[in-house]
């Protein structure tokens, strides 16, 4: 009961410590919730980010290829064998390509047979380089690209005679395309369309994925497909795992070097207010120590006026750091954010650390503060 | 001889580098006094109340407070024996802004034992004001928040009554207030140091010590030298 009375005293000092402190005290939790919603809200998205990121850089286009040894070419069934190494969740893209020679006009081209969908996915640039016409590939459709469309003087909307062997395809020209790369001079016609006309029964010559994953698990999928395929080649398009993960390399260090330039300076800020705030409550605290308070007592109170800011800001700044992390997620990759409850004790332990670290000089402060020298009547 | 004395000082000499504000000096207070400790700005008035409130240290000699030797103990002993055997009253109140009458007088009881809301209305009630314990110190006129530091000093029943210049921020009734409220003490068996420069306030004291350049000297030379504060 007696006890009860002492807990009770105390909270009531440590109240209105605060509630007739305000400004100070505002300016004190809202650093330390600041803080602790880049913490909270950065490590939501570092949780999220390499997922989202490695998603992202998927506009590269394929990180992997996957080619014939020999001159036989890639059958349906190898195709769907191959297929299945690749965790349908994180397959972002899967385009076999068949090839074949055609004749168009006066001259011989590359038609290259596709599922625009899959090739879509594995070129998701390729759709920016639409210099007329649509972006799409039906049945008596083909895409051409620009120089094929300067050499044979075709548009969006004629019709294409393509010959090869005695067969003969009348085809509309859906769309032409300019890609500043080897497409300008291919044309693209539907996978069955090119089997028709060349009386092939083979799946592709070539195939390309594109599959979120880190460059070590491609190496690991490459090398399984190359095993059980000895006549395949499954091959990393190094540049572009290579720049991905250098790029997430970067933006992680970026992260964290954010949220250390914030926690240090949440420190200095929080520490010269409380700083401030000693120096204005020094007679009071020369009062206490004049009292019987001994160092300890004075030391309990300001820690226990420190935690209870760094759990209020705590709890505060993960809530803040949620909603912040989710607009970010929302504005930088259109899609929203898991939010995960680990971040929690994390941000509260980071508050209570500033406001722990912020504590020490105010509190060495008040150490040394004899009640001699402050209670001196001015 | 110790059990008479509340307060004993031996050869006491307080210096601040080059400067001694109390030099040499010998005294003693005996218990149930009321005494006066007089002198103009500048005589170590307020640096002997705080060797004797065991707020300060001396540089040398030895003092002794109700028996027991507090010259050489740490300071956290120093904290326990202000705490346990001296109430202190100043001249600018020094209360807490934020805690109400009644939790200012409950804050020593909270450093030295148990707040107790029962105690300090009491304590409160023997300097009439029952009726503002739920007052702010702003709320409250100069002569209220000194009786509210009387009750704080007195909350703990300190063997000592330590009061650097009580009434020096007081209209003449308050300061009538607060003096009754120190003779009502002394009554009462308890022993009073105070520390003034105004030579009416000394005459209601049992005793008083004048105090020059940090020495004390006779009423005498007292008289002598300062017969504008006598005047005033």
């Amino acid at each position: 009961m007696a006890h009860n009375k002492k807990i009770s005293m105390f909270f009531h000092m440590l109240k209105g410590a605060f509630f007739r402190r305000r400004t100070r005290l505002v300016i004190v939790l809202l650093s330390i919730t600041i803080a602790s919603s880049m913490v909270s809200g950065m490590s939501t998205l570092y949780a999220d980010i390499n997922s989202k990121m490695e998603k992202e850089l998927r506009t590269y286009g394929a990180n992997m290829i996957i080619t014939k040894t020999g001159k036989k070419q890639i059958s349906l069934g190898q195709t769907e064998a191959i297929k299945k190494y690749f965790k349908k969740d994180k397959l972002v893209g899967f385009s076999p390509y068949l090839f074949g020679n055609v004749d168009l006009g006066e001259d011989r081209f590359i038609a290259v047979g596709i599922d625009l969908n899959n090739f879509k996915k594995v070129n998701p640039y390729i759709k920016l380089a639409l210099k007329g016409g649509s972006y799409r590939l039906n049945d008596k459709e083909l895409l051409i690209g620009k120089n094929v469309s300067i050499n044979t003087g075709l548009a969006p909307g004629d019709i294409a005679k393509i010959k090869e062997n005695r067969e003969v395809l009348k085809l509309k020209v859906s769309g032409v395309i300019e890609s500043g790369g080897v497409e300008d001079d291919q044309v693209f016609i539907k996978t069955a369309e090119l089997q028709k006309l060349s009386g092939l029964n083979s799946s592709a010559d070539v195939i390309y994925v594109s599959y979120i994953g880190k460059q070590n698990t491609l190496q690991s999928i490459a090398k399984k497909i190359n095993a059980s395929h000895p006549s395949l080649e499954a091959k990393i398009i190094t540049k572009i795992s290579k720049s991905e993960g250098s790029i997430l390399q970067k933006i992680t260090s970026l992260v964290w070097l954010v949220v250390l330039v914030i926690f240090i300076s949440t420190i200095l800020c929080v520490a010269a207010t409380l700083m401030s705030m000693i120096f204005e409550r020094k007679k009071e605290i020369g009062l206490k120590k004049s009292l019987g308070a001994s160092n300890t007592d004075i030391l309990f109170e300001y820690i226990s006026e420190g935690s209870a800011l760094g759990f209020i800001g705590g709890i505060l700044g993960w809530l803040l750091g949620n909603v912040l992390a989710q607009f970010m997620s929302e504005s930088i990759f259109n899609s929203a954010i898991t939010i995960r409850l680990f971040t929690l004790p994390l941000t509260m332990f980071i508050s209570l650390v500033i406001a722990g670290v912020s504590s020490i000089f105010p509190a060495r402060l008040a150490f040394n503060i004899e009640p001699a020298v402050v209670l001196k009547d001015e | 001889m110790n059990d008479f004395n509340s307060v004993i000082l031996e050869s006491v000499t307080k210096s601040y580098g080059d400067v001694k504000a109390v030099k040499n000096m010998n005294l003693r207070i005996k218990k149930g006094e009321f005494v006066a400790i007089m002198g103009p700005s500048g005589s170590g008035k307020s640096t002997l109340l705080n060797l004797i409130g065991c707020l300060d240290k001396p540089t040398t000699g030895k003092i002794i407070i109700d028996g027991e030797d507090v010259t050489s103990v740490k300071s956290r002993k120093l904290t326990e024996i202000r705490r346990d055997k001296i109430g202190l009253i100043f001249q600018q109140f020094h209360l807490v802004p934020y805690l109400t009458a009644l939790e200012n007088v409950m804050l020593a009881q909270y450093y030295h034992s148990m707040p107790d809301a029962l105690e300090a209305k009491e304590a409160l009630a023997e300097v009439g004001l029952l009726d503002r314990i739920n007052h702010l110190p702003r709320q409250l006129s100069g002569g209220e928040q000194q009786r509210v530091c009387v009750a704080r000093a007195l909350i703990n029943d300190p063997i000592l009554i330590l009061a650097d210049e009580p009434t020096g921020n007081l209209d003449e009734k308050n300061e009538e207030i607060v003096m009754d409220i120190f003779k009502k003490l002394h009554m009462e068996g308890r022993t009073l140091v105070l520390v003034t420069h105004d030579v009416e306030i000394g005459k209601m004291t049992q005793r008083r010590m004048y105090l020059e350049h940090g020495a004390l000297i006779t009423p005498d030379h007292f008289a002598s030298h300062h017969s504008h504060l006598i005047k005033d």
